[in-house]
């Protein structure tokens, strides 16, 4: 069944992108602005959160795109998505979400008072309650913003709503919830 | 959590999964306007996420990379019509934040992130034109100051602690060890000049024994000057607020204590010195001091006050390139500052130097790359640009004054003999082969000067800067992989240009903001997945039907359609403003027939057309006997070489 639901969650993504698009040359934001893209919205005003711990290692940053390049003109370095990348974005971002999960039992980062509010309603799944379209989409918009198209929003309710996460503990669905958003490609491609 | 990564990684790999109903595109043959309004009414009604999206873009774009925040409400927003939306982020201050960051990006220099929390990332101070120029769009003043070269310098905010809280917690911070400096220099030099105002009849062997004692220490002081005073270094190396207050008097102890002249020192000018030192010295560190983070530290580009040059000893004007532009475009002795002419033209003119021949002057060309056709091709138009700088040697140090120039590899060069690499031939009528050369034939298409100042007067004037900023603009906003039709790039620099004219009452600042605002209303910004090799937008009336494909449609109407036109009278049976699909192969070409008036194959066309653009043969290049525009010969090339590729690997 699990199997199942990977395919299908797989296939929608691929049914839904027309053969031109695979030429698209977008690249990653960059790790400065993920970060300041995601306090923005999530964090305590005039704060950043503290997300370079959730690094596997120091400097690999500038491995997830970076402008700044010491002693030559600066071009854009690093962006295109590769293997490297990939992995150490999945690392930091899974890092970074199981915060967000724990953040049900205690303070994990200083969040702002909304989505502290958005975190705690939903830090009552699997109760019915916590299931409801305005409580997900709210912790949605405050996480992706309105960087991705709705469907991509109702395509990652469906999954929740519908999969193995339906049943399971707040903390480890909340996990699973917020790594599926800040590993969307809308969230991580300049665009 | 396996699947969820394997998930995300084929939406990765798919990320185009761009729902036709987010395109928001209009009918093919929709005008310009026709287009836009369709444009706007899909973005109400039942379009509300859409036009969120938009919104929320519009906002990360204009105030500094911010987009809405959890406090803001988005609801205010959608009542809002784009054009109020577009003023409302223009006015914030945040929208400083952008103009300067895409004044960096336009220079070459652009940083992850223009301001920190705490403050403006370093790397903005480098470019006191960027700063300037995105204070003046802050006022509606004159944003073709980013063209200036002289003037101002910023000095960052000194940091105590540059390095972050990762570093090491048991060294000092660093604006303590600038006091420390300041105030042991300040001791030796208090001490010299007290000494000299209590001996105003003091001997020169008393005076060069007074400073004898003082010359160890302040080499100790030297040394320990680049690690406190990291951020202002090019103040450091270039306008010397240190050796300000010790080199005169040091000079003056070497040239009369050391090597003293027939008559013994001169104690007049030893002791004038000693007192000058320490006034220097006094100056030169309050000017610095005032840019302790503590004290200054802008939080909007209008608060980013530029320094008090005449509180330190500078030769000239201050040139406005920092110390990552004094590396990044090193002059070594045999250079002669091409790197930083090919800097300019790349980044002021969108001239990356690709070489497509060029128009054969009809007379032997001098220099060491007149014998070699495909070095001139280049060299033809950066050596004159080059020549801009040719006073500027080892950090942008200022030689005007001196007898010689010293260079980044340490080499010192005599100036006279070097400044023979841009003597213009006597028959010129000038004394300098320094300009922006648009062609070696056509010498009417070029502009010449000497100096800075006439850099900067050509970069205001010269259309193809308007461009190439229109250009630029057009990358920052939507992406700088994304085709752009060259029609519209044209029709925002005639935008652009019109709006900004003086002449007419235009403003610069202005024009800017609208030319940000007529792309940010356009169909390729609001595209969530635009195709790289499409374009989106177009000039008005632009009839898309049947033209070749929007990357040269415009080149080729603009410089070959006069006489490869539609029509019986296509000269040599080309027409360069059709692109129609063959009924042989199926592929797309420009119509082409031989007297016989049988097809010619495309990969013949295309054969021809690149020959005839670079070719240097005056009876085959094309345009036949006009000024073609190098860079517009350059995309064509490009573009024609590309065509071929594919066809090759059997695309088109």
């Amino acid at each position: 069944m699990k199997v199942f639901w990977t395919f299908l969650l797989a296939l929608s993504f691929i049914l839904g992108a027309s053969p031109a698009a695979l030429a698209q040359t977008s690249q990653f934001k960059g790790w400065r602005v993920i970060k300041r893209e995601l306090s923005n919205r999530i964090a305590q005003s005039g704060t950043y959160l503290n997300m370079d711990p959730f690094l596997p290692a120091e400097g690999l940053e500038v491995l997830l795109g970076t402008w700044n390049n010491f002693g030559s003109e600066h071009t854009f370095q690093n962006g295109t998505p590769n293997p490297v990348n990939m992995l150490i974005l999945n690392v930091t971002l899974t890092r970074f979400s199981q915060r967000i999960g724990a953040s049900c039992h205690s303070t994990q980062l200083l969040f702002n008072q909304r989505f502290q509010r958005s975190l705690q309603q939903l830090c009552q799944w699997p109760s019915q309650d916590a299931t409801a379209d305005a409580k997900l989409r709210e912790f949605w918009i405050l996480m992706m913003g309105y960087s991705a198209p709705e469907s991509e929003y109702s395509v990652w309710k469906e999954f929740f709503l519908t999969s193995k996460y339906r049943q399971l503990p707040a903390a480890e669905t909340i996990s699973a919830m917020s790594l599926a958003i800040v590993m969307n490609p809308y969230f991580l491609l300049h665009r | 959590m396996i699947q969820i990564f394997l998930c995300l990684l084929a939406a990765l790999l798919f990320s185009s999964c761009a729902p036709q109903k987010f395109q928001l595109l209009a009918e093919p043959k929709a005008s310009w306007s026709e287009q836009k309004a369709l444009m706007m009414a899909g973005l109400t009604g039942d379009s509300k996420w859409e036009k969120m999206w938009w919104i929320e873009k519009t906002a990360r774009t204009l105030r500094g990379g911010v987009g809405l925040g959890a406090d803001e409400s988005a609801e205010a927003f959608l009542e809002m019509t784009e054009d109020e939306i577009l003023n409302h982020f223009m006015k914030d201050s945040r929208f400083g934040d952008t103009v300067l960051d895409f004044n960096l990006f336009f220079l070459g220099f652009k940083p992850d992130v223009v301001k920190h929390l705490t403050g403006y990332d370093e790397f903005a101070f480098d470019s006191p034109n960027a700063v300037l120029a995105a204070q003046q769009v802050m006022l509606e003043g004159d944003y073709f100051q980013l063209f200036n070269y002289q003037g101002t310098y910023f000095i960052p905010p000194l940091k105590p602690n540059p390095n972050g809280p990762n570093s090491d917690p048991s060294s000092k911070p660093r604006n303590e060890v600038r006091a420390e400096i300041y105030q042991e220099g300040l001791t030796i030099i208090q001490g010299i000049n007290d000494w000299a105002l209590a001996h105003p009849g003091a001997s020169g062997q008393e005076a060069c024994a007074e400073l004898n004692k003082s010359v160890n220490p302040i080499f100790g002081l030297y040394a320990r000057l680049s690690v406190a005073f990291n951020e202002a270094n090019v103040l450091l190396i270039r306008a010397q607020p240190f050796p300000t207050g010790f080199d005169p008097l040091a000079q003056a102890f070497f040239a009369e204590c050391t090597n003293p002249k027939e008559g013994g020192p001169d104690a007049a000018r030893l002791l004038t010195e000693m007192q000058r030192a320490f006034k220097r010295y006094t100056m030169g560190f309050a000017e610095i001091f005032r840019h302790e983070e503590s004290i200054y530290n802008p939080q909007t580009v209008l608060e980013i006050k530029p320094a008090n040059l005449s509180a330190f000893r500078i030769v000239g004007p201050w040139v406005g390139f920092g110390l990552e532009h004094s590396v990044a475009l090193g002059n070594s002795s045999t250079n002669m500052n091409r790197k930083r002419g090919a800097y300019m033209l790349k980044h002021f003119f969108c001239d990356d130097l690709k070489p497509v021949g060029f128009e054969n002057p009809g007379e032997p060309i001098p220099g060491k790359h007149g014998s070699d056709t495909s070095c001139y091709s280049c060299h033809y138009k950066l050596d004159p640009m080059s020549g801009f700088f040719k006073n500027y040697g080892v950090f942008f140090n200022d030689f005007s004054q001196n007898e010689f120039v010293v260079f980044d590899d340490n080499a010192v060069i005599n100036r006279d003999k070097y400044f023979e690499n841009w003597k213009a031939p006597q028959s010129s009528g000038r004394t300098w082969n320094v300009g922006y050369v648009r062609s070696p034939k056509w010498e009417q298409q070029n502009v010449y000067g000497e100096s800075l100042e006439d850099l900067s007067r050509i970069l205001r004037t010269a259309p193809e800067v308007k461009r190439c900023l229109m250009k630029r603009m057009f990358e920052y906003l939507v992406s700088e992989t994304q085709t752009v039709d060259s029609g519209y790039l044209d029709y925002l620099t005639k935008e652009f240009s019109r709006e900004s004219d003086l002449t007419t009452g235009g403003n610069s600042a202005k024009a800017f903001k609208s030319s940000m605002k007529r792309i940010l209303a356009g169909e390729t910004f609001r595209n969530i997945n635009p195709e790289p090799d499409q374009c989106y937008d177009f000039p008005p009336g632009h009839q898309p039907a049947n033209a070749p494909p929007c990357r040269v449609n415009f080149l080729l109407q603009k410089n070959c359609a006069q006489c490869h036109g539609t029509g019986e009278g296509s000269d040599g049976g080309l027409d360069l403003t059709k692109w129609v699909q063959t009924k042989v192969d199926g592929k797309f070409h420009f119509p082409h027939y031989d007297e016989m008036g049988e097809p010619v194959p495309a990969e013949e066309t295309f054969v021809r057309v690149l020959d005839r653009l670079s070719t240097q043969d005056p009876k085959k290049r094309m345009p036949k006997n006009k000024f073609m525009d190098s860079q517009e010969r350059q995309e064509i090339y490009l573009w024609v070489n590309e065509q071929m590729l594919q066809m090759k690997k059997g695309g088109n």
